[in-house]
């Protein structure tokens, strides 16, 4: 009877040396400062001669400004290609990182077969029947060892080639005079065709989507880095190209606003969109470690970069995961006081959403913040900017836009899926809810629909407002959530909470009865079980999500507090009897006020 | 007249909110909830980052709104931690994490994601998500409810890195 040869544990597989997210971060710098050389060479094209000057002088400031635009040029070209071998690089460690998980899983069951093999031998005596079959079975796991083994020698060589062929890539665009003949290949993408190709699709997501994926990474890198506000805020552009072209926005915009912060000539406008910048960028760093643990990639990305936009409020949109590509999107839609220098919280909460959906399950998830339109947003404690900004709370005006806007960045999302169409949910959190009520009525393409605190949407149903599942979160001391509500003013539509309005409502708890703690309720459904079940609605496990009662006020599941009551109420657990009485009447005539003027429940059309 | 609604909803609550609580107490209770979760990255993070070979990367701790901007409501003790992947199947990972935390008198809770592996303990909710390309870590507290300037006051600081040894 022979030895049993049993072959040795494998040894484990080398991590990567170069990181897909630190590949990005490389390029990403790479394309700030592309962006920034392009536009020194935008300038130099437009003020090449001063108005006035003629003759010799004329010709020689032609004459110099030519020359400093061509050398430019040379600068730029040589980024382009530079810029196009991160891209590319990154995507290679992506995928290099993707064979590792399956080596380091192969080597992992190998080893688990060879000591159990071993320790069945050992512990058992040695006949020939169970020889035989222990032979066998080493010959086999052998045979895997020496694939395994091959496999793990192939991609340490792949990854070592590929840091060989980033660097030689690198290399051929170092000196000047291989710059100037990048600058003159006739391969180089025409920059300016590209611009017209993409303004004539821009507002199309189809189309836009359609074009883009008929482009080389060279054409599109160049168009990117060309046109960086407008490739990053377009509809149908890809996620990662949005995120690419965002981010180089943001930090040149950056270094020109700083500059001209430096100098004096910041106008009024500048110093907001350079505030909001800075905020963004301040989420961004603190965020540049994060990754996707299953592709190594930057698991945040800036989907939506308007610094100045809506009286300097600005607009953003960020995504923890890539909506391209997960099965499960969701975007979340903020109300009243949003703008960007309110980002730290609500991007604290739209990623606690993510945990809270990605820790159900094993697919692929991504969670986006989108502020994309002029909430209300002044506080009106503060200033009479604020009040008359925060006025607009009360009326559908903002909502309707902002529900279009918010049509058209889905209407995106939907365009550049890849692969099977991903189960995507809308959430709107207080007049956002409003918001994404107006986007629902007007035909919005979205598998779930999540309204929590609402103040009203426009329809007296669900089934009135969208063909997709809708879902309330609504506590009962949360006075927001009671404004559409029976008894309520009304003024933004319909209370979705109501059993008569047909959606699933969903446990959120019904908050702290103390009017100290009114708002906090309001603010309190990205916790304990409301996030629960937001996560649950998000990856789309509805059977674990738990239900309430929609609110009825003659029965006795659904009864719930109306807004004088709930004023009385609160007053009376929150601040004792002494200014009961002056709550009662005052909160009394007020709302009777308002529903003599709106009528109870009352949407506006 | 629509101008009431809003009077009567947010005029109020506005008014009233963040009020009382002893400042110092609610900034003993905040401080605690952070050197809870700062002692969890010294003990069994460094534990199951032994036990699976990670190697660390980076890492730092901050503190977060828990409501919206006008309405702070507390705040909450964020950790983030970023390793490479484990030296060993994602499986394994989750399992030696587990037993890590359970040694460590943390109660143990399998989400569903099969890379993903939680203990809780006291108010901190720690997260292993392990991967091919690299391992993420969380600490993440419950609300701590403070008066909004406290929770403005620890919103406000910076981020600070945390020190691996």
């Amino acid at each position: 009877m022979g030895a049993i040869v049993l072959p040795g544990l494998v040894d484990g597989v080398p991590a990567l040396e170069s990181s897909a997210a630190r590949a990005a971060t490389f390029a990403n710098n790479l394309r700030a400062v592309t962006v920034q050389v392009k536009d020194v060479q935008a300038w130099a094209e437009r003020n090449g001669v001063p108005d006035g000057w003629q003759g010799d002088a004329r010709e020689a400031a032609d004459h110099g400004t030519t020359r400093f635009a061509r050398r430019v040029d040379v600068s730029e070209a040589a980024l382009e290609r530079a810029v196009v071998a991160a891209d590319r690089f990154e995507d290679r460690l992506v995928r290099l990182g993707t064979r590792r998980t399956a080596l380091v899983e192969r080597r992992s069951t190998l080893n688990d077969d060879i000591t159990t093999l071993r320790a069945e031998i050992d512990g058992n005596e040695a006949v020939e029947a169970s020889v035989a079959a222990w032979e066998r079975r080493a010959a086999v796991l052998r045979g895997r060892a020496a694939d395994l083994v091959d496999d793990i020698a192939a991609w340490v060589a792949d990854a070592a080639e590929a840091d060989d062929d980033f660097v030689r890539a690198l290399r051929q665009v170092d000196e000047v005079g291989e710059g100037e003949r990048a600058a003159q290949d006739p391969g180089r993408p025409d920059s300016e065709g590209l611009g017209a190709g993409f303004d004539r699709r821009a507002g199309d997501p189809v189309a836009l989507a359609a074009w883009w994926r008929t482009l080389s990474r060279a054409q599109r890198q160049a168009l990117l880095t060309e046109r960086p506000h407008a490739v990053g805020n377009a509809n149908g552009i890809p996620v990662r190209d949005r995120d690419e072209a965002n981010r180089a926005a943001l930090y040149s915009d950056i270094d020109r606003l700083t500059r001209k912060e430096a100098d004096g000539e910041l106008t009024d406008e500048e110093r907001s969109a350079l505030a909001n910048a800075e905020v963004i960028r301040t989420e961004l760093n603190a965020r540049l470690e994060q990754v996707d643990p299953m592709t190594g990639e930057h698991l945040v990305h800036v989907v939506v970069y308007k610094p100045g936009e809506f009286g300097g409020d600005g607009g953003v949109a960020i995504s923890f995961g890539d909506p391209d590509r997960a099965e499960h999107v969701s975007v979340n839609v903020p109300g009243l006081t949003s703008e960007v220098t309110s980002l730290p919280g609500n991007l604290g909460r739209t990623e606690a959403l993510h945990d809270a959906a990605l820790g159900r399950t094993s697919d692929t998830v991504a969670t986006v913040f989108w502020l994309d339109y002029d909430a209300p947003s002044g506080n009106p404690l503060t200033s009479i900017e604020g009040i008359t900004d925060f006025g607009s709370v009360v009326g559908p005006w903002s909502a309707d836009a902002g529900g279009e806007r918010f049509s058209q960045f889905i209407d995106g999302l939907r365009a550049s899926d890849e692969g099977a169409p991903a189960h995507l949910t809308a959430i709107g959190h207080s007049y956002g809810s409003t918001t994404v009520g107006h986007a629902l009525q007007d035909g919005l393409p979205v598998d779930d629909a999540i309204l929590l605190g609402s103040p009203g949407v426009p329809e007296h149903t669900a089934a009135a407002l969208t063909g997709a599942e809708v879902w309330v979160g609504a506590k009962d001391r949360d006075p927001v959530s009671l404004i559409g509500a029976e008894d309520g003013p009304g003024t933004l539509g319909t209370d979705p909470a109501q059993e008569s309005f047909g959606a699933t409502r969903f446990e959120t708890g019904d908050g702290s009865p103390r009017i100290q703690d009114a708002l906090d309720n309001h603010t309190s459904y990205f916790t304990g079980t409301s996030l629960d079940n937001l996560g649950a609605i998000v990856v789309d496990q509805d059977d674990h999500v738990v239900h309430d009662e929609g609110r009825e006020r003659w029965s006795e599941e659904g009864h719930y507090p109306t807004l004088p009551e709930w004023l009385v109420e609160g007053a009376v657990r929150g601040a004792g009897e002494p200014i009961v009485e002056g709550v009662r009447e005052w909160g009394e005539d007020v709302v009777d006020s308002l529903v003599r003027g709106f009528g109870p429940g009352r949407f506006v059309g | 007249m629509r101008w009431m609604s809003a009077a009567v909803v947010l005029g109020v609550a506005l008014g009233m909110a963040g009020c009382g609580g002893d400042p110092d107490a609610e900034r003993a209770e905040v401080d605690e909830t952070e050197q809870a979760a700062l002692a969890a990255v010294d003990e069994v993070v460094h534990d199951v980052a032994d036990a699976t070979r990670l190697e660390f990367h980076s890492g730092d701790h901050d503190f977060v709104i828990c409501g919206e901007s006008y309405a702070p409501r507390g705040v909450i003790h964020r950790v983030s931690l970023h390793f490479g992947p484990p030296d060993t199947s994602v499986e394994r990972a989750v399992e030696q994490a587990a037993e890590a935390l359970a040694t460590d008198g943390w109660e143990v809770g399998h989400p569903g994601n099969p890379a993903i592996v939680e203990g809780v303990r006291g108010s901190n909710t720690l997260r292993f998500h392990f991967g091919g390309a690299a391992t993420e870590v969380s600490i993440r507290s419950s609300c701590v409810e403070t008066s909004d300037d406290v929770a403005n006051e620890y919103a406000d600081r910076a981020n600070v890195d945390i020190d691996w040894k």
